[in-house]
């Protein structure tokens, strides 16, 4: 069966299951092919913007970006060399920063390193 | 172990045997390979591995067995988007159907999975071909119950039965084949008149869910073709009625009133794989009313089910341990997960785009082995992303799956 996965009014994605998921709705193969259209020519977001396939128009919408969004798109910008740290504004500097140079150790990584370790020492 | 006789030089030159030993063409057979041996060995080299072949014949099994599944809860009916199935219509005798049917001189037979809600005593019928009930004779012809007997009322010519009639779910076959009229199934009767082939009655039309009836189902089979297939739904403005599946046409009240809705299904052992033959089944197709699919057979692994989803974001997602789950069809919590991107793609960002992932959780739950390849924009890396599962959703952290990429989610458990 094929469906569309909508939270909040925006088609989240399109499946194809033998089961259609609570937020699932279903659609035929020709929906499909025009949802999967419309997604292939989806806009490029922009620091100003991103884009979101409304459940309503079944077309990408323009949102704000929330702060948490704002941060992520100059990490990407600083990672990807268009722009420097310094660039990035004020605002965001100091988050951003954490984000390039993570201070923490990640905590899921830390346990598979332990098992990892304990497992070597059996000889494997 | 090997046994035989040897030459100075070492070569085996135990006398050949060349009939091929029966255990080697069982493991053939089993596996859907040929075991062949070229001419001159020498097979007791083989037989003398015979109880190695044993313990393989017994305890190994081909990947891709096959056992056969009734899919609970699934009823093969194609009734199309904008109708639901229902368990079944309810009829206070005001209503009816005119299924359009109409017999002229070929043989025809209606079976029925219904129930009378009236009194077993009531004349109560379910069947009434010629709704205008004319005067004359065999002007009409009705099945249904009558003095306490499942009937068949011929006007003015016949009426009457011989299997007590009950208030219970009762499947019965009513057919007229030339002068012979007949109920077989959950009633039996026949009886004889050649006003059963000539009767005014066959140019009118099949009418059903007359009387007071619960009706789970009709089949109408005329000349020995299947004319409707009717089916208990509700279109999307909730009004109740049967869909043909044949004639793709939904058929509601002609009477007075509408039907109204049930949901208890016709109660039926028929559904349930009994037979574990290849041929048993109609693999991906329906048989009497239920859909049956062949599944792998895992129970080796101690799995039961697999599953195959496929998602195609409509923008990047951000998978992690407590939000933005996949969702999967498997109905249980996934023991393995495997995750692949089936569409190839260049990444300029840093976002660790997912590529490939595979989780397996230990026979005691805990997560034992889990690793994602993913894509950045400078290349393809690997690192572990743990996971959860519940019984239709999927947890990763760390990673993220990328608009418009179709993902395929395959679930064991």
């Amino acid at each position: 069966m094929l469906y569309k996965y909508i939270e909040n009014g925006i088609i989240v994605y399109i499946g194809e299951s033998r089961r259609i998921p609570s937020n699932g709705v279903e659609i035929t193969a020709e929906e499909k092919a025009q949802l999967e259209a419309v997604i292939s020519a989806k806009p490029a977001d922009t620091l100003e913007s991103v884009y979101r396939l409304s459940a309503e128009t079944e077309q990408y919408e323009a949102f704000s970006r929330t702060h948490e969004e704002t941060v992520q798109w100059y990490v990407e910008q600083v990672n990807s060399g268009e722009i420097t740290l310094d660039e990035v504004p004020e605002d965001y500097r100091a988050e951003v920063e954490a984000q390039l140079n993570p201070t923490e150790p990640d905590p899921e990584q830390a346990v598979v390193d332990s098992i990892m370790q304990e497992v070597s020492s059996y000889g494997y | 172990m090997a046994t035989g006789r040897t030459n100075a030089c070492g070569e085996n030159v135990t006398p050949e045997v060349t009939a091929q030993t029966p255990i080697i063409a069982e493991i053939a057979e089993k596996f859907g390979v040929s075991i062949t041996t070229p001419s001159g060995t020498n097979k007791q080299i083989l037989q003398g591995n015979n109880s190695n072949l044993q313990s393989i014949n017994t305890n190994a099994k081909k990947s891709g067995q096959y056992v056969w599944k009734y899919k609970e809860g699934k009823v093969k009916d194609e009734l199309p988007i904008g109708y639901t199935r229902i368990g079944h219509i309810v009829s206070d005798g005001n209503q009816w159907i005119d299924t359009g049917v109409i017999p002229n001189s070929a043989d025809f037979s209606i079976k029925s999975l219904i129930r009378s809600t009236a009194e077993i005593s009531a004349e109560n019928w379910f069947v009434t071909i010629g709704h205008d009930k004319a005067s004359g004779t065999a002007t009409f012809l009705q099945f249904g119950t009558n003095a306490s007997l499942f009937s068949v009322h011929l006007t003015s010519v016949s009426v009457g039965g011989s299997t007590a009639a009950n208030n219970d779910d009762v499947e019965i076959d009513f057919s007229v084949s030339g002068n012979t009229a007949s109920l077989s199934g959950d009633a039996t009767y026949t009886v004889t008149n050649a006003s059963f082939s000539s009767g005014a009655y066959r140019s009118k039309s099949i009418c059903i869910c007359d009387g007071s009836w619960r009706t789970y189902g009709v089949q109408i089979t005329v000349g020995g073709t299947l004319v409707r297939n009717l089916v208990p739904a509700k279109n999307s403005s909730g009004l109740v009625g049967l869909y043909d599946t044949v004639g793709s046409t939904f058929y509601t009240s002609s009477g007075a009133g509408q039907f109204t809705e049930g949901s208890d299904p016709f109660w039926t052992t028929a559904g349930y794989a009994v037979d574990d033959s290849e041929s048993a089944y109609p693999d991906g197709g329906t048989q009497d009313g239920y859909w049956y699919e062949k599944e792998l057979d895992l129970s080796a692994l101690g799995w039961t089910k697999c599953a195959t989803d496929y998602i195609t974001p409509s923008s990047n997602i951000s998978l992690s341990s407590s939000s933005n789950p996949i969702s999967h069809s498997l109905g249980v919590p996934p023991k393995y997960v495997h995750i692949k991107a089936l569409n190839d793609f260049t990444n300029g960002t840093s976002t660790p785009f997912l590529l490939e992932y595979v989780g397996c959780f230990s026979p005691d739950g805990a997560l034992s082995g889990y690793r994602a390849k993913y894509r950045t924009y400078s290349g393809d890396n690997s690192n572990a992303y743990s996971l959860k599962t519940t019984e239709d959703s999927i947890y990763i952290s760390g990673t993220t799956l990328k608009s418009g990429i179709k993902y395929q989610i395959t679930t064991v458990g």
